[in-house]
């Protein structure tokens, strides 16, 4: 790797904005296949993300079949970060992301570098997802100091060398909170309990086997923070116990109210991707997800930029993360050599809607063109549930559905010649690089041409529009399967 | 089934599918598992049975003038009761730069014969 120091060549083919688990796969993969001009921008001195404050156990099973700690993870990739012939930007941020016709401009601010104006070809988002804070889940109270965000306090025990407090409560169940309890007591604090708003944790039964059974650190289910004691620093929580009914949890009267002592409470309540820079040049953002819509090739609303990683959707595991900064990659690579399927007109010929117990569905758009594998996220645990994609009726059973296990759904491409509103097979045929003809309804044949990147300039037949428009959303569902 | 036979509810931590199985034994060894995916839930669920073992994962100070704390792994599992008394021991020590992952920072940890090795590199 090679740092940037200087104004030197500021055009390149694929930039790549975050140095996490997601940005490092990215660009390895487009080095490997042969993209030289990449830049990697970073805004940490260092790469890996928040791996290299992971420190525990779990990474690495899925890609290396072996457990490896966070740290040792990410070291796998710097070091093959250092052996490539990938630019870097380390302690550089992006600030704006401008969309032209024929390029993509980023504005960075770095250390060495100042304010520089890139251009670049394509641009992948591997920006990673930040921490909802007290603000976000409004909890009453005093402002007191002691109150912190999991993966900060991560960070403060593992990178920095600092403790957050010695008696700590945890607020959320996910695997973070889980994995700094345990974290926390080893390091000699009294974890006085996980405290969980839902009747059920978010985090991976191992976790809670292995974080709380083996340390002996109680989880109270249906439980929540509701008032914050102290003056400068916090002195107690006030707890009480919630009723979960029909999809809502609240805080009744008459339910169990009570006051515990602590000096630190941690929040462990959910991630958020991080797309502040997306929303500078107007990507369209899900909802649902926090991060942009995407089809099945990681596009974005913006020809050329695509989005991989905690920055599309927050994912359980580090290996996913990799494995979709490959497939990233591997669309921009595509993009890049003008290879088909990436006029931006594909970008969404079917949009994938989520319907009952279902929290979001990635990718949220499909164009036809492929097999396309779904991540699927339930909102409620389900046993033997049935997932069920209307429209092209595609059904499969899953034994069990958890919040915090992603489900994969690997759809082939002949389901979505049940689509309505295609009336016959779906053919892509490419006559050269610049011309995409399609095949639709087999009456209309209609050809559009490009200007090599996948912008349309012409289509002689205006049928087109109209074919695709027809197609109706596809609402993915999850039911008891009976 | 004999009088002896104890069946414990173990939670496979081998990896995120978690499973969670029955373990039939006679206190010594095995005799049955279920409800596990994989022949890794075999070995988890004897382990846990006969000699419950866990991977060690903290930091440890080092002399760097970039970061400030070294993570550190046992190298192999290490017995699940002494976890804690291993965490301790652990902050006695300091790390010397240059440290490549893997090598050994602290070996034969509380002669139980298992090293401590870096989970990451540090040049200076």
């Amino acid at each position: 790797m090679e740092k940037i120091h200087t104004l030197q060549n500021i055009k390149y083919d694929l930039t790549i904005i975050g140095g996490g688990p997601a940005g490092m796969a990215a660009a390895l993969k487009a080095s490997e296949s042969g993209i030289d001009n990449i830049l990697l921008i970073e805004r940490n001195s260092f790469f890996g993300g928040i791996l290299p404050q992971c420190i525990h156990g779990g990474f690495g099973l899925k890609i290396f079949n072996r457990e490896l700690t966070g740290p040792e993870y990410a070291q796998i990739y710097i070091d093959k970060l250092r052996n490539s012939r990938i630019k870097v930007m380390p302690e550089t941020s992006a600030l704006s992301l401008f969309k032209d016709d024929d390029f993509i401009e980023v504005i960075t601010a770095g250390k060495n570098t100042g304010i520089l104006k890139i251009k670049t070809k394509a641009v992948i988002l591997a920006l990673g997802c930040r921490e909802k804070t007290r603000g976000q889940i409004s909890i009453p109270g005093t402002r007191p100091a002691g109150i912190f965000t999991a993966g900060f306090v991560q960070k403060m025990v593992n990178i920095e060398g600092y403790l957050p407090g010695k008696d700590v409560i945890i607020l959320g169940s996910g695997d973070i909170g889980l994995i700094m309890a345990r974290r926390l007591k080893l390091e000699g604090c009294n974890v006085k309990g996980v405290y969980e708003i839902m009747p059920f944790s978010t985090g991976l039964s191992r976790n809670i086997s292995q974080c709380l059974k083996d340390f002996e650190i109680p989880l109270f289910l249906s439980h929540t923070v509701t008032n914050i004691y102290g003056e400068k620093r916090i002195e107690a929580v006030e707890i009480s116990e919630t009723d979960w009914q029909a999809g809502r949890r609240e805080v009744k009267s008459g339910f169990k109210k009570y006051k515990v002592k602590c000096d630190c409470l941690i929040l462990s309540v959910g991630l958020i991707p991080e797309n502040e820079l997306s929303k500078t040049c107007g990507i369209d953002i899900d909802n649902n997800t926090g991060g942009p819509l995407v089809n099945e090739y990681f596009q974005t609303s913006a020809e050329g930029i695509f989005a991989c990683g905690n920055s599309l959707f927050v994912n359980d595991i580090a290996d996913n993360v990799t494995e979709d900064g490959f497939s990233a990659a591997a669309s921009a690579i595509d993009f890049l050599n003008k290879k088909d399927g990436f006029s931006i007109s594909s970008y969404s010929r079917a949009n994938i809607v989520p319907g009952e117990n279902i929290a979001y569905c990635v990718p949220q758009k499909i164009s036809l063109l492929k097999d396309v594998n779904f991540k699927i996220r339930a909102r409620f645990p389900l046993k033997n549930a049935l997932i069920e994609f209307e429209q092209i009726n595609f059904r499969q059973k899953i034994k069990y559905v958890m919040p915090g296990e992603l489900i994969n759904i690997k759809i082939s491409r002949d389901y979505f010649k049940n689509l309505p509103g295609l009336s016959s097979d779906l053919q892509i045929n490419t006559a050269g690089s610049n011309n995409l003809k399609i095949n639709n309804s087999g009456a209309s044949d209609f050809k559009i041409q490009t200007d090599g990147r996948g912008a349309v300039k012409k289509q002689n037949n205006t049928e087109f529009g109209k074919s695709f428009s027809k197609i109706p959303d596809i609402t993915v569902r999850i039911k008891e399967s009976t | 089934m004999k009088e002896k036979t104890l069946l414990k509810n173990i939670i496979c931590i081998s990896c995120p599918a978690g499973c969670s199985m029955e373990a039939l034994s006679d206190g010594i060894k095995i005799l049955s598992v279920s409800g596990n995916q994989c022949k890794k839930g075999i070995k988890f669920a004897e382990d846990e049975i006969i000699n419950p073992i866990r991977i060690l994962t903290t930091t440890v100070n080092i002399n760097s003038g970039i970061v400030s704390r070294l993570p550190v792994r046992s190298k192999t599992g290490v017995p699940k009761e002494k976890v804690m008394q291993m965490a301790a021991e652990l902050k006695k020590v300091k790390a010397a730069t240059p440290v490549k992952m893997g090598d050994v920072i602290l070996s034969d940890i509380l002669a139980s014969g298992i090293d401590i090795i870096s989970s990451m590199s540090v040049d200076k």
